[in-house]
């Protein structure tokens, strides 16, 4: 279909070209007009159709022609020439581009980069072999094309390294293996050498591998493809960052001196958390420990004091104690964060009511708990004869292995308030279990202390593996007023901010070089680490998202109906214009002859 | 005269040559040599100064040859060459040359021209000799000038003479490196082993063997010593061309050698000393339950088969069987030690012994038991040593049965039973006084024996509880007693009937060669009767010294009951008796009075403030301390981080700092190498050389140093941590309306 919309590509400039041919028209129609000669008229109209062709060659007019485009087969790494073929066959209108690192194909255009699609994306509609990274989707939601995956490579397919990995806590790596042969095994191993293993089968899709770290630093775990006859197939390289811990801030209230509280307080000193603690010698006078931070006044808990603290540790007794001022005290503090752990005990356990206690508790004739602390290990613990009900509010800390809850908490505010079913836990220490001990009581305090308020948080959106030169997104959660700062290599990284959520932005950097790299938030003063891999790492784990993703975006139709038109501008033959030039120049020549 | 003309212009033709040819090589070389100098001062590689100058010299040498035509010389030219340098000849030169036949003018000419050549021969040949030679010797000087280039010259034959001079040089520049570490190891002589030489520093020795190092230098060091696990030095000898020392070595650990050298200390790699301790012996026995019970009937013999081994030798192996009889307070025991019946003699380090034992010969009667162990001696020195297998009991089943009854008034016995035993004599002592007539003398007297030998057994059992013993409480008293000789049992037979020397509660699962001990001891310890000691039988025991003497009193007054008892005077007993409850009964109230001394002993209360319930005095406690986590091998945790840093970027070198951090990770680590020498001494090396900067970093040393300090530092317990969040305006809003809603 042809559009007679005529538009001009001049070779100068067409308002000094349009000038010049009026004005020459007006000097040689006039000089005509003048000359004493018959047939003006003739000559006149000669002249026009002269001065025509002239300004056609001159202005150089097109007109627009709409034509079907092409469509466009991409053939990736892995793709099957097979498959290829048919679909030209079928389709011989195709256009062929091909990834760098994709086999020859016949008549197909090579793409340095995936950035050179931009101006073709709209047009694939067949995706061949290992598909397209994931931003090659960011601006392009309406593709519509069908894809035709390759195998999945061989070796790990995807892998899961907890974001927050803590010293002297177990983690675990996992992650999914394909097309392993039989005999093999995969190793994996850390600062402390080899750690455990893992012996491959075919059917071998799964593994799992723990793994408890000293101490706080970036570290390079790895994990290793061995044959059956021990030889290394692949190795990939699994960075650990393991947080360096902050310390808490601690306030133990008790009636009278236990020994669960005295251990537990010896433990968290130990630590070097910042402690304070009141138990009551009669009934005005308290003894007071301060552990790793100065005096403070501690007669009553008043709100000064809790809102500078994370966790309390109460017991019940102290509870009924408080007066209305110190409820409310502590009411409010743990509205705004405050942790609060209340122990109950065989004494307290017959009472009806309970003060500031969340969920419901009942009476439950068991005196041994048993819970898995570490790997499965049972470990058993006396318990104070109540269960805790389970309701929609009542968030599990440690279960048994029945699914009954034995520790557990509930939000109140920003706060939480919790407490454990077990007493005298102190007797793990004495038994020498002091790693069991500290793992049952890390998780209870952990999960109920109040989180340390930042302005700035920041996380990176693209799942690892990262890679040099591919994007890596990141989000920022901001309480500020004013765009957060992010700096990357000492540039400001640009931040658009989310049209659904306030103070919620969002950036992408691209890495240039392997190893360590770090994202530094201006106005938190703090960094995240990130580790960018070379192109040749992790392979396998690339090309597996890749072909995942890629599927997620295609059609199953490839919409090959829906033709595209393209808007094409022709120019019109210069050799009308030479034509009518001609006849022009015979027309004012013949003119005076006839 | 052909021939004669030639030979004196071929003569000369030489000369020639030769003149010329040293003055080329005089240049050749004196170019050469001063062309290294400059391409040392210039910066160049010794090598590649002496190509340079060996290439450059070459080209000098052969640039003059073609110049000067040497290459080519002929008696023509050498006879143009005179003929133009000597007009004197008349340019007849070439006549002496040619070999053509001469005219007689040309003869004549000939001779003319010989007679001058006569006196040209003394004439000096152009040359520029003295040039070269003066280049010669500014490049020797040069050379000299600065010598370093001399060992790179020292083997250029032309000018590196073996000069006392250039030796000494050449080694003051020379670092010392020790070259070998060689030696030998004694083992102690009882273990019979060989004198083993080692060239491996890495050294396995037996405790308490000689080892003594032979260390090699490349020249002598001012002074060496070998560190053994970084602290004990031994300084070594010099021994013709050797380093020499020797030490006996007790401990594991490692060592190193350090060597001094121009007031500068330098250490080698570490290396493992393995000691092996010498074990005590070996025993088992083969196919015997540890408790055994038999009918009086079935009664047999029990072969008793001994595996017996020790490393290094056995000395002496036997079994201590002790025969249980009777109970409750009449338990007697018997102990014996039996030898093996084969092999006699024990020797050699493994063998089976045996022993076959007749339970009907050990006098065992139904109820009585046999308790027994083995004991083997090894050949160590200067202390053998010992080991025992566990007790293994044989049991004859009692035929008699027992009940036990309790006494309905007393719930809890508190009194021990030989308390009642003494009031029990008293009772029966009082019941004979009483039947004094009515009953046969014979009886009477019988039976005051019996009681005689109730009082004799109580008082053995007391005698034990005071850490007495027959030889130094009871014969001195004896001796005062002629009639126990007339007893129908008399003190030996008692002592085989109802006890032993070596009586104890604990008898049978104690070790019981007191006197051999008490020998050893004194052997061993000549400080000993100079001493407080605690553990003389007289002091052994738990009572404080007024119950002692209470208990001593009590003990002589029940020889004096016994004896009156024997003598068939119950009546006379009595009194003692008496004496010896009221003195056993306020033993038992001291011993209460001191278990209650033992208790919280409180301050003396003022009366008018008991239970007032006033506290006003009594101030809140507060108590304040720093408890920062301790954190163990603190450095080797700081290591750890630098060593991934160096792993992740492996262009890094440590810098002075970091440096100093891994020197004390180093230290720790070495106090862990001295527990496990074969686990961290490779490590230690190569963190000592990469301190040293000696190698370059590659992965593999990285990783095991890394793995070592990983290795040391231990887990800890998991502590709670406080996790940052960041509330974004949502949440906030989310729980504003939360708070509403309720």
């Amino acid at each position: 279909m042809n559009s007679w919309m005529i538009s001009f590509e001049p070779l100068l400039n067409i308002h000094l070209t349009l000038w010049g041919l009026i004005l020459l028209f007006v000097i040689i129609a006039v000089a005509e007009w003048r000359r004493k000669m018959g047939r003006r008229v003739l000559r006149l109209s000669a002249l026009l159709v002269a001065w025509v062709g002239l300004a056609g060659i001159v202005l150089r007019p097109h007109y627009l022609s709409e034509s079907p485009m092409p469509d466009v087969m991409l053939l990736t790494k892995g793709y099957k020439v097979e498959t290829a073929d048919s679909l030209l066959q079928t389709n011989p209108g195709l256009s062929v581009y091909k990834a760098l690192d994709a086999a020859d194909f016949k008549a197909a255009t090579d793409l340095k980069s995936f950035s050179q699609l931009t101006g073709i994306k709209e047009r694939i509609r067949y995706v061949l072999g290992a598909g397209l990274p994931d931003y090659v989707f960011d601006d392009a939601a309406s593709l519509q094309f069908a894809y035709f995956p390759s195998s999945s490579p061989e070796g790990i397919q995807a892998i899961n390294v907890p974001e927050k990995v803590s010293a002297n806590r177990r983690s675990v790596v996992d992650g999914n293996v394909n097309h392993v042969a039989s005999g093999g095994m995969i190793s994996w191993s850390g600062p402390e050498g080899k750690i455990d293993s893992l012996g491959l089968s075919e059917d071998t899709k799964e593994f799992s591998f723990g793994f408890i770290p000293k101490l706080g630093g970036k570290f390079i775990y790895e994990l290793e493809l061995l044959d059956s006859a021990g030889s290394s197939t692949a190795t990939y390289k699994v960075p650990v960052q393991v947080a360096e811990e902050r310390k808490l801030k601690m306030v133990f209230v008790s009636q009278f001196p236990t020994f669960e509280s005295r251990y537990l307080k010896n433990l968290m000193a130990e630590q070097g958390h910042s402690l304070a603690l009141r138990y009551q010698l009669s009934k005005d006078k308290f003894r007071y420990e301060f552990a790793n931070q100065g005096e403070v006044p501690f007669r009553r808990l008043t709100t000064t004091l809790l809102d500078n603290a994370d966790f309390l540790w109460i017991d019940e007794a102290s509870l009924d104690a408080l007066s209305r001022e110190e409820a409310n005290a502590l009411n409010a503090a743990v509205d705004q964060g405050l942790g609060v752990f209340i122990t109950v005990n065989e004494v307290s356990a017959s009472r009806k009511t309970r003060r500031l206690m969340p969920f419901q508790l009942t009476r439950y004739d068991a005196d041994t708990l048993s819970v898995a602390v570490d790997l499965n290990r049972q470990v058993s613990l006396s318990g104070v004869g109540l269960a805790i009900d389970r309701s929609p509010e009542v968030i599990p800390v440690w279960e048994d292995g029945s699914g009954s809850v034995l520790a557990a908490y509930a939000y109140q505010g920003q706060g939480k308030i919790g407490t454990a079913l077990w007493q005298d836990t102190y007797r793990l220490v004495l038994k020498g279990q002091e790693l069991t001990y500290a793992a049952l009581w890390m998780e209870v305090i952990e999960s109920l202390a109040r989180k340390a308020s930042v302005c700035c948080d920041i996380q990176v959106e693209t799942k690892e593996p990262h890679f040099i030169d591919e994007p890596i997104r990141f989000t920022v959660i901001s309480s500020l007023e004013e765009p957060p700062l992010v700096r990357y290599k000492g540039e400001t990284v640009p931040l658009i901010e989310s049209w659904q959520l306030d103070n919620v932005w969002s950036g992408t950097i691209w890495p240039d070089g392997a190893g360590w790299d770090s994202l530094f938030v201006e106005a938190a003063g703090q960094s995240k680490h990130f580790f960018v891999h070379e192109q040749s790492d992790w392979q396998s784990v690339a090309v597996s998202k890749q072909i995942a993703n890629t599927a997620l975006h295609a059609s199953m139709d490839s919409g090959i109906a829906t033709l595209q038109l393209q808007s094409i501008k022709k120019p019109i033959s210069a050799v009308i214009f030479y034509l009518l030039l001609l006849a022009g120049f015979g027309g004012l020549w013949l003119a005076p002859k006839v | 005269m052909k021939q004669t003309q030639n030979h004196q212009l071929i003569a000369l033709q030489r000369r020639y040559l030769m003149l010329r040819m040293l003055e080329v090589l005089c240049l050749a070389v004196g170019v050469g040599l001063i062309l290294i100098v400059v391409g040392e001062i210039a910066g160049l590689d010794q090598i590649d100064a002496l190509v340079l100058a060996g290439t450059v010299g070459l080209l000098v040498l052969l640039q003059r040859i073609y110049k000067l035509g040497l290459h080519q010389l002929s008696a023509d030219r050498l006879a143009s060459f005179i003929n133009r340098q000597y007009p004197d000849l008349n340019w007849s030169a070439d006549l002496l040359a040619t070999d053509q036949p001469l005219s007689n003018l040309q003869i004549l000419q000939r001779e003319r021209a010989l007679s001058q050549l006569g006196s040209l021969s003394k004439w000096r040949f152009p040359n520029q000799l003295l040039t070269a030679t003066l280049i010669l010797a500014a490049g020797v000087l040069a050379t000299l000038f600065f010598p370093e280039t001399v060992a790179v010259v020292g083997s250029d034959e032309h000018v590196a003479g073996e000069s006392p001079t250039n030796a000494s040089v050449e080694s003051a520049f020379q670092s010392v490196v020790l070259e070998s570490i060689e030696g030998t190891i004694n083992a102690p002589a009882y273990t019979g082993l060989r004198t083993i030489s080692f060239t491996d520093p890495n050294i396995k020795a037996v405790e308490g063997g000689v080892v003594s190092w032979e260390l090699g230098f490349s020249s002598a060091p001012q002074q060496a010593l070998i560190i053994f696990s970084g602290s004990d030095t031994l300084v070594l000898k010099q021994e013709k061309s050797m380093l020499t020392g020797s030490a006996k070595v007790f401990n594991k650990g490692f060592y190193q050698v350090a060597w001094q050298q121009d007031d500068d200390w330098k250490a080698s790699d570490f290396y493992k000393l393995e000691v092996a301790t010498d074990l005590p012996p070996q025993l088992a026995i083969r196919d015997l339950p540890q408790f055994q019970q038999f009918e009086w009937s079935d009664v047999q013999k029990i072969n008793i088969r001994a595996d017996l081994s020790d490393d290094y030798g056995l000395k002496d192996a036997y079994l201590i069987a002790t025969v249980a009889k009777g109970s409750g307070e009449s338990v007697k025991f018997r102990e014996e030690k039996l030898l093996f019946d084969k092999p006699q003699t024990i020797s050699g380090r493994k063998l089976l012994a045996e022993r076959v034992i007749d339970l009907k010969k050990t006098g065992l009667e139904p109820g009585d038991e046999l308790y027994f162990y083995v004991e083997a001696w090894d050949n160590k020195l200067p202390k053998q040593q010992a080991e025992r297998t566990e007790t293994y009991f044989l049991q004859l089943k009692d035929t008699a049965s027992y009940i036990v009854s309790n006494d309905g008034g007393l719930g809890v016995d508190l009194m021990p039973e030989y308390f009642r035993s003494q009031r029990q004599i008293i009772i029966d002592s009082e019941k004979l006084v009483a039947e004094r007539g009515k009953i046969k003398k014979e009886l009477f007297d019988d039976t005051s024996n019996g009681l005689g030998h109730d009082q004799k057994v109580l008082r053995l059992r007391y005698g034990q509880f005071l850490g007495e013993e027959f030889e130094s409480g009871i014969t001195e008293t004896e001796a005062h007693e002629p009639e126990e000789a007339a007893a129908p049992t008399n003190t030996d037979e008692a002592m085989k009937q109802f006890g032993h020397a070596h009586d104890t509660e604990n008898e049978h699962n104690l070790v019981p060669q007191k006197d051999h001990e008490h020998a050893g001891e004194e052997e061993e310890n000549p400080l000993e009767a100079f001493a407080h000691m605690h553990d003389s039988e007289e002091e052994a025991t738990f009572y404080i010294q007024s119950v002692k003497t209470k208990l001593r009193a009590a003990l002589s007054m029940m020889w004096d009951a016994e004896l009156h008892l024997r003598m068939n005077s119950p009546e006379q007993s009595l009194p003692y008796q008496y004496k010896i409850l009221k003195l056993l009964k306020e033993i038992s109230n001291d011993s209460r009075i001191y278990v209650h001394r033992t208790g919280f002993d409180p301050p003396p209360i003022k009366e008018e403030k008991r239970l007032t319930g006033d506290l006003d005095e009594i101030n809140p406690a507060r108590r304040r301390y720093v408890l920062e986590p301790i954190k163990s091998f603190p450095s080797s945790r700081r290591a750890v981080v630098l060593l991934e840093k160096y792993l992740q970027q492996p262009a890094l070198t440590p810098t002075d700092d970091e440096k100093d951090v891994l020197q004390l990770a180093g230290n720790e680590l070495a106090q862990q190498a001295i527990e496990f020498p074969g686990r961290y001494l490779e490590s230690m090396s190569l963190l000592k050389a990469l301190i040293d900067d000696e190698v370059v970093q590659n992965r593999i040393a990285l990783l095991k140093i890394r793995k070592s300090f990983w290795e040391i530092v231990p887990e800890q317990p998991a502590s709670p941590a406080l996790h940052p969040t960041a509330a974004s305006a949502i949440d906030q809003q989310f729980l504003k309306r939360m708070e509403a809603n309720e």
